[in-house]
């Protein structure tokens, strides 16, 4: 046997600078428990930006196989439950692996304190609306847990340290590790925290009446600060609530103590039901309608949203910008080209062409291209701001420079597409694409893709020659991204579509409400698109399943783009947005006063976008 | 432009269609196709690759199996093949479209309601899909394959409802066209990806009661496979109201395969086995003949449905 095996100590944890399976790079160790660690990581898949992840590491140092065997299975036993389950304050599970003696869960990183740490930091009690706010989270999520098809899962381990409490102040519930499906009557083997736990699991016994109790336990804890673990079991009822800390008021202890009751039939008949009990006793107590205000930030990270600097142009900026070696490059509807500092929004220069700019600048070889509506493509000395060449087409250019082989694709009104050589300024051909086109081409394996105004998505060689055509009913306003050998594109038919990029076939559509012409961008399984419906969605990208939608308040024209676990997206209703990546929820929003048509960029942490209110804007992210 | 250039010759090497025996050195390039050398100009050029014209029409190499095993007298699996090409313009696309359906035993009409599973879905994917592309009109279809899968999925669990009354069916169904596999499913058959190595990559979740167990920890999958309720499935064709199927659609990956069969195979045989068996051989009607065989060898004790499409590199 490997008795030559280097003995391990279980605190023995990773240092920072440890890459696991070449993807996940340890940062620091953000807690310690019996079996082994938790981490943040950094995912090395995203090496342009930082996408931490939580890795929670167990060391199996048990010799025995059989009993070694029943830790790694209990160990994937919570991949597996969490891999099932779709619920915002539930962690969201991207891998797991095992190394040598330890097996690793890779998880959504949750920033923010589990309730034993809130509780141990609080100085005075935590106010009562506050700990009602997190219970009617907490019953919300047990009751998705309790509904989950085809069998109801148990959490059996409600406890503070086992909730965490996000910096938006959301409730996520936290190790899965003995949460287990149900089975009415089965005698499970006795599992739970001391304390926490209701008689009957003692008995071996487990219903979701067990959960029903470890959270009257639990809401007990928050609002006495009395640790039931310090306590005799079971001995609740011996410390009222009110006699301890009297500013809870009689509606919320008596909902507590009927969680309480040792008798599972006399506790509430379900989770849903003990949340309508304290629904009804903010009602009676006038903190329901305080309910939504309580929701306050509760840590320094969620710090206001503010402006690293703002540059103010003569005219409306509907455009994106384009970011290269520290310095912004947009264009704006005062007819120039401006060139930025992108850390102090510093103006460095402009180019003045004869018509206003949509189209996001390219750049190449330390040149920047772009085109306007006074019909040219421009090429521009990156450091100067001089001229090098214009290409004249026939229709003002509101499709922006694709640069690939040598060359700028882009789409003009004048129904072409253009190739043009990119240091030159020569035309090496045109392709006549029947009607405007105002969407970016891409390039992929050879072949051009760009959609037209009349709804034609074309698919061209290198040489100009068309290899396939897609018909939409409307105009591909957007423009086509690719991955996987398929393009994705938005119609203002309403419908996302992805395409065989071979041939043309629709493999999916996915309906929105309205017109799109917001470029989609992929993440991960995830697309994410808006739509003049004034929505911004979230699809899978194999199914076509909605994950999520968030409302704005006005059309989305904007593309969205994530970063880290955010989707940044910005509305006609003036805002730009922030929402959580997997959920859709909002983060933040940061309001302008103008619509925001063009799309965000992310370089160096901060966010720059432009407004129809004439200003580019930098965000700290 | 030396990394144009460079470029350029590496996309067009591995186009070129060379005699197997040869190796395809840069030398032996220029003196095949002394074109590429040629070019003198310093400039970006936008141009295809010239060897395109040689390229053939790699097609799908198709394996089928079926048996009704050792322990049972009839026949409640179904299985549908066809492999052809959709004519385009000016290229042929591949198309195939496999399906396996699995009909219950504890249902009356289990044989009956596989069959017409099986039947439903190829006759809807094929006048939808597949003969639009051999007419002379030109009509673009309007709706995607999923769509094209999920309705054809619908027709036979409303045919089943209607005329195999009790019956269900497992349909674990795989569409090819080009690059693109979409996969349509309920119950639990299984699709495998097979990469070159003969390692297997599940694509379909079983609708298992079981499996579910097995999945929440509640059984080992030792026990899973002597568990008596393990034919048991929440999920199936003909069966409940709502009801959906899974669709997913991913890209094929060259050299690879694609494994399609019943649970007379899958649960008889571990999937370690089937990896030996699938590494053995790169036929895959032969392949399918092992299987089958080597799961009778095993007791045989459900009926077995197999297909293997290969993926021409």
């Amino acid at each position: 046997m490997a008795d030559s095996e280097r003995p391990r100590k279980q605190s023995d944890h990773l240092q920072p600078g440890v890459i696991l399976i070449n993807r996940y790079s340890i940062q620091s160790v953000v807690g310690v428990g019996g079996m082994g660690a938790v981490y943040c990581a950094r995912d090395l898949h995203f090496p342009n930006v930082v996408k931490r992840v939580a890795v929670k590491e167990m060391i199996n140092l048990v010799r025995d196989p059989v009993v070694r065997d029943t830790i790694v299975r209990n160990f994937e036993r919570e991949a597996n439950i969490l891999a099932t389950l779709n619920h915002p304050s539930i962690p969201r599970i991207y891998d797991y692996f095992s190394e040598d003696d330890r097996s690793y869960l890779i998880l959504e990183f949750i920033d923010g304190k589990d309730l034993e740490t809130i509780i141990l930091e609080t100085q005075d009690f935590l106010p009562e609306v506050q700990v009602l706010n997190w219970a009617i989270e907490l019953c919300d999520v047990i009751s998705y847990l309790h509904n989950y098809i085809p069998e109801p899962i148990i959490f059996r381990d409600i406890k503070p340290s086992n909730i965490m409490i996000n910096t938006h102040n959301h409730v996520e519930l936290v190790d899965f590790g003995i949460a287990k499906t149900f089975q009415p009557g089965q005698k499970g083997t006795m599992i739970g925290t001391e304390g926490y736990s209701p008689p009957e699991q003692y008995k071996g016994e487990t219903s979701q009446f067990a959960d029903i109790y470890a959270l009257g336990a639990t809401l007990h804890h928050l609002l006495t600060k009395r640790d039931p673990r310090l306590e005799p079991p079971f001995s609740f009822d011996e410390r009222k609530i009110r006699s301890i800390n009297p500013a809870v008021s009689g509606e919320l202890e008596a909902v507590i103590y009927t969680a309480l009751c040792y008798e599972p039939a006399k506790r509430y008949s379900s989770v849903e039901v003990m949340k309508e009990a304290l629904l009804a006793s903010a009602k009676k107590t006038g903190l329901l309608n305080k309910l939504p205000a309580a929701i306050k930030p509760l840590s320094h990270q969620t710090a206001e949203i503010s402006a690293a600097w703002k540059f103010e142009c003569e005219d409306e900026i509907r455009g994106t910008p384009t970011y290269f070696t520290g310095t912004i490059f947009i264009g704006a509807y005062d007819n120039n080209l401006y060139s930025l500092n992108a850390t102090n929004g510093e103006f460095i220069w402009k180019f003045a062409t004869e018509g206003g700019i949509v189209s996001r600048p390219a750049t190449y070889e330390g040149n920047i291209y772009i085109g306007s509506e006074d019909q040219r493509l421009y090429c521009i000395n990156m450091r100067s701001g001089q001229e090098i060449w214009s290409y004249y087409s026939n229709g003002p250019i509101r499709s922006s420079p694709f640069i690939a082989e040598g060359h700028v694709f882009f789409g003009s009104d004048d129904a072409y597409l253009h190739a043009v050589n990119a240091l030159s300024g020569r035309r090496s051909w045109k392709v006549d694409a029947g009607s405007a086109v105002r969407s970016t081409p891409v390039l992929v394996e050879d072949y051009v893709y760009f959609g037209t105004e009349a709804g034609d998505l074309f698919c061209v060689d290198l040489r100009g020659n068309v290899k396939w055509r897609f018909k939409a009913k409307r105009a591909l306003t957007s423009s086509p991204v690719y991955a996987n050998g398929i393009i994705y594109i938005s119609s203002v038919d309403t419908l996302l579509y992805a395409l065989d990029a071979k041939s043309g076939y629709i493999i999916w559509r996915f309906r929105m409400s309205k017109a799109s012409i917001s470029t989609p961008f992929i993440t991960d399984n995830f697309i994410f698109t808006g739509s003049v419906d004034s929505h911004i969605y979230c699809v899978d990208i194999h199914s076509a399943r909605e994950i999520w939608n968030f409302a704005t308040d006005n059309q989305v024209t904007s593309s969205p783009i994530t970063y880290q676990d955010s989707v940044y997206c910005g509305s006609v209703d003036g805002a730009m947005y922030c929402l959580e990546f997997r959920t859709g929820r909002l983060r933040w929003k940061y309001q302008t006063e103008g619509p925001i048509t063009g799309s965000p960029l992310i370089a160096n942490n901060l966010l720059y976008f432009g407004s129809n209110d004439h200003k580019i804007y930098a965000i700290v992210l | 432009m030396p990394s144009f250039f460079n470029n350029l010759f590496q996309k067009k090497s591995s186009k070129i269609i060379l005699p197997s025996k040869l190796d395809a050195t840069p030398e032996l390039l220029k003196s095949i196709n002394p074109g590429i050398v040629t070019i003198k100009t310093n400039e970006p050029v936008l141009s295809p690759s010239p060897t395109e014209v040689h390229l053939d029409v790699p097609q799908l190499i198709v394996g089928i199996a079926q048996s009704v095993g050792i322990q049972r007298d009839h026949n409640e699996d179904s299985l549908f093949t066809i492999t052809t090409n959709l004519i385009s313009n000016d290229k042929t696309i591949k198309f195939g479209l496999y399906i396996v359906a699995d009909g219950m035993g504890g249902h009356a009409n289990g044989e009956l309601a596989s069959s017409l599973a099986v039947k439903k879905l190829a006759s809807h994917v094929i006048n939808t899909l597949y003969l639009p592309s051999i007419s002379t009109s030109d009509n673009q279809l309007g709706i995607s394959i999923q769509e094209v899968m999920q309705a054809g999925v619908m027709h036979a669990h409303q045919s089943i409802k209607e005329n195999a009354a009790g019956g269900g069916t497992t349909l674990t169904a795989a569409l090819i066209l080009g690059d693109q596999m979409t996969i349509a499913h309920v119950g639990d058959s299984r699709a495998y990806f097979v990469d070159p190595g003969g390692n297997l990559q599940l694509l379909t979740h079983d609708h298992s009661l079981v499996k579910r167990l097995v999945e929440i920890g509640q059984i080992s999958p030792e026990q899973a496979s002597t568990h008596p309720n393990r034919n048991l499935l929440y999920r199936a064709l003909g069966q409940g109201e709502p009801f959906e199927p899974d669709i997913t659609s991913l890209q094929v990956c060259q050299g690879c395969e694609l494994l399609i069969c019943s649970d007379g195979l899958w649960g008889v045989i571990p999937e370690n086995d089937i990896t030996d068996i699938l590494r053995s051989s790169s036929e895959p009607q032969l392949v399918c003949q092992i299987l089958i065989d080597t799961a009778n060898a095993a007791g045989g004790p459900d009926n077995i449905s197999v297909i293997i499409v290969r993926f021409p590199k």
